[in-house]
This record gives C-alpha cells, sequence and structure tokens, in this order.
C-alpha cells in the first residue's frame, strides 16, 4: 500500500511539472485577427441579409409600380415616357451596385475567414 | 489567490467591454493551460493550437453569459475541453492504444525519480499522448492544476465516482506506460 502511494506521489510530482507551452509565439495576436476577422464576417452577413431584402423589396415593389402606375399617369402628366424611365433606370442600377458591393464583401470577408 | 480573482474580476469587465487589453490578459494567463488541456486529449500539437484559438475566441464571444458562479478558470477550461472532444469527434481521431492488462507491468517511483527532469517531462508527455483523452484529462487536471473532484467535475461533466475511476485507471496506465518505454529504450 505504501510502495503505492509513494509511486503515486511520484506520478503526481511529475505531472504536476508536465505543462506543456503554447507553441506559437504569436498566438496572442492570431487569436485577436481571428477575432476581429469574425467580427467583419459577421457584419458582413447583415449586409447579406440587408442586400437581399432590398432585393426582394425592389422586386415586389417594381411589380406593384407597373401595376400602379397607369393608374396614376395622369398625375405624371408632365413627366416624359422617356424620363420615368430613366428614372427607373438610374434607381434600378443604384440598387443593382449596392446590392453587388455588399455580395462583393461578403464573399472576401468569407475568403479571408476561410485563409 | 485573492489578489488575482480580484485582477480577473477587473479584466472580465473590461472583456466585456471588448477591451482589448483584457483579451491579451486572459491569452497570456491560460494560454498554455489551454494548449495542454487540449494536446491531452486531440493528441495532436497542430490541433492542439487550433482548439486553443477556437476555444478563447468562443470564450471571448460568449463572455456575457459568465455568471461568476464558478470561477473564470473552470469555465474556460469547460469551453477548451468541449471544443477538444468536439474537434475529436470530427477527425474521428481514435487512435488509441488500449491495454488489455495494464496492472500487469507497471512501472515504480524508481523509474521515475532516475531520470533528470527533461527526461521526466518528456516521458510524462509522451505517454499523455498514448493515454485514452477522458484519463489522461483527469489526471492533468487533478496534478497539474490541482483541480478538486468537484472543479473537475464541473469541467468535465463527469460524476464524482467515474472521476476517481479514471484518476485510478489513469495512473495505473501512466505507469504502464513509462514501464513499457524504459523497456523499449533498454
Amino acid at each position: 500500500m505504501n510502495e503505492f502511494n509513494d509511486d503515486e506521489l511520484c506520478l503526481g510530482k511529475a505531472i504536476s511539472k508536465s505543462k506543456l507551452t503554447m507553441p506559437d509565439n504569436n498566438f496572442e495576436q492570431r487569436v485577436l485577427v481571428r477575432m476581429g476577422q469574425q467580427a467583419e464576417y459577421k457584419k458582413n452577413v447583415k449586409y447579406i441579409r440587408y442586400s437581399m431584402l432590398c432585393f426582394a423589396f425592389f422586386l415586389v415593389a417594381g411589380v406593384a409600380a407597373s401595376y400602379c402606375l397607369p393608374g396614376y399617369l395622369a398625375l405624371l402628366s408632365g413627366i416624359s415616357a422617356e424620363l420615368l424611365k430613366l428614372i427607373f433606370l438610374a434607381v434600378f442600377v443604384f440598387c443593382l451596385l449596392i446590392g453587388t458591393d455588399y455580395y462583393i464583401k461578403y464573399f472576401q470577408a468569407k475568403e479571408a475567414q476561410a485563409n | 489567490m485573492l489578489n488575482s480573482t480580484f485582477t480577473e474580476g477587473i479584466y472580465i469587465e473590461k472583456l466585456v467591454n471588448g477591451d482589448e487589453s483584457a483579451y491579451r490578459y486572459f491569452i497570456r494567463t491560460y494560454k498554455d493551460m489551454a494548449f495542454t488541456l487540449a494536446v491531452s486529449i486531440v493528441k495532436d500539437n497542430f490541433m492542439a493550437e487550433e482548439v486553443a484559438q477556437d476555444a478563447f475566441i468562443k470564450a471571448f464571444n460568449n463572455i456575457k453569459s459568465f455568471n461568476g458562479r464558478a470561477a473564470f478558470k473552470t469555465w474556460i477550461y469547460r469551453i477548451i475541453v468541449n471544443e477538444a472532444f468536439l474537434r475529436l469527434k470530427k477527425e474521428k481521431k481514435h487512435q488509441l492504444v488500449y491495454f488489455e492488462d495494464y496492472q500487469a507491468d507497471i512501472a515504480d517511483a524508481n523509474d521515475l525519480e532516475n531520470l533528470n527532469e527533461s527526461e521526466r517531462f518528456e516521458t510524462i508527455n509522451r505517454a499523455f499522448k498514448l493515454m485514452p483523452p477522458n484519463e489522461a484529462l483527469a489526471l492533468r487536471l487533478f496534478y497539474l492544476e490541482e483541480s478538486s473532484i468537484k472543479e473537475i467535475e464541473v469541467i468535465t461533466g463527469y460524476t464524482e465516482s467515474n472521476i476517481k475511476v479514471l484518476l485510478h485507471r489513469g495512473r495505473k496506465r501512466m505507469l504502464t506506460i513509462i514501464k513499457n518505454q524504459k523497456l523499449e529504450t533498454v
């Protein structure tokens, strides 16, 4: 019994001095960098959700406008058809650019996180 | 001890506010133990580094869920242990050496005492890599971190009797591995 206790004591002493050291000297910085990347990624996920919402809204608004516009044509009599088309086109291109920017940011962050 | 708990309390508050100095403080304080615990479970240095990294990020992101009922150390060790077992499950790396009869030929105190300090360090850490994760973990926490059985219960989720069995088996298995290593080198 005593013999076993001696062995146990000796083993315990040896284990208590067996703590390993983190081999990567840059570990602290690596954790902080990855945390930053994750925060960026989360922000970009928010962007993509927002862009999807914008896209859906744009689609619904477009369909609704094409149904409703003929009824309001009288109110828009001062605007030529060409100008109206230009306004719609401008809004469409603007939304498309914003959406594309969000997508690019999202994929860039995803790639950065994978690396 | 009281002083370090007080300091930790201050840094935990800073952590909640997203202060970078608090992140650095906790990483510096626990990185070695995080790596040691992770390597006891996953048995691979590179994987253990990744586990430690993921565990720190998880802990920092969920710092608001730390309620202070247990010590911060216990809380973060639990996250590290969970992360390591998750990783092990993902990698399916269960290539461990199981001994059918580990009581057959075990080392005694002399086998360890005859070694110099660095040899003892190497022998013990080599032996840890050949042990089942749960036994290695119990031994590390009990002897290295001097955790009580109650603390080990909180960290691992094992029951008290389970931990006692793991410690008993772990000690015997480690002594057997040390003896085998010694025989191989002779």
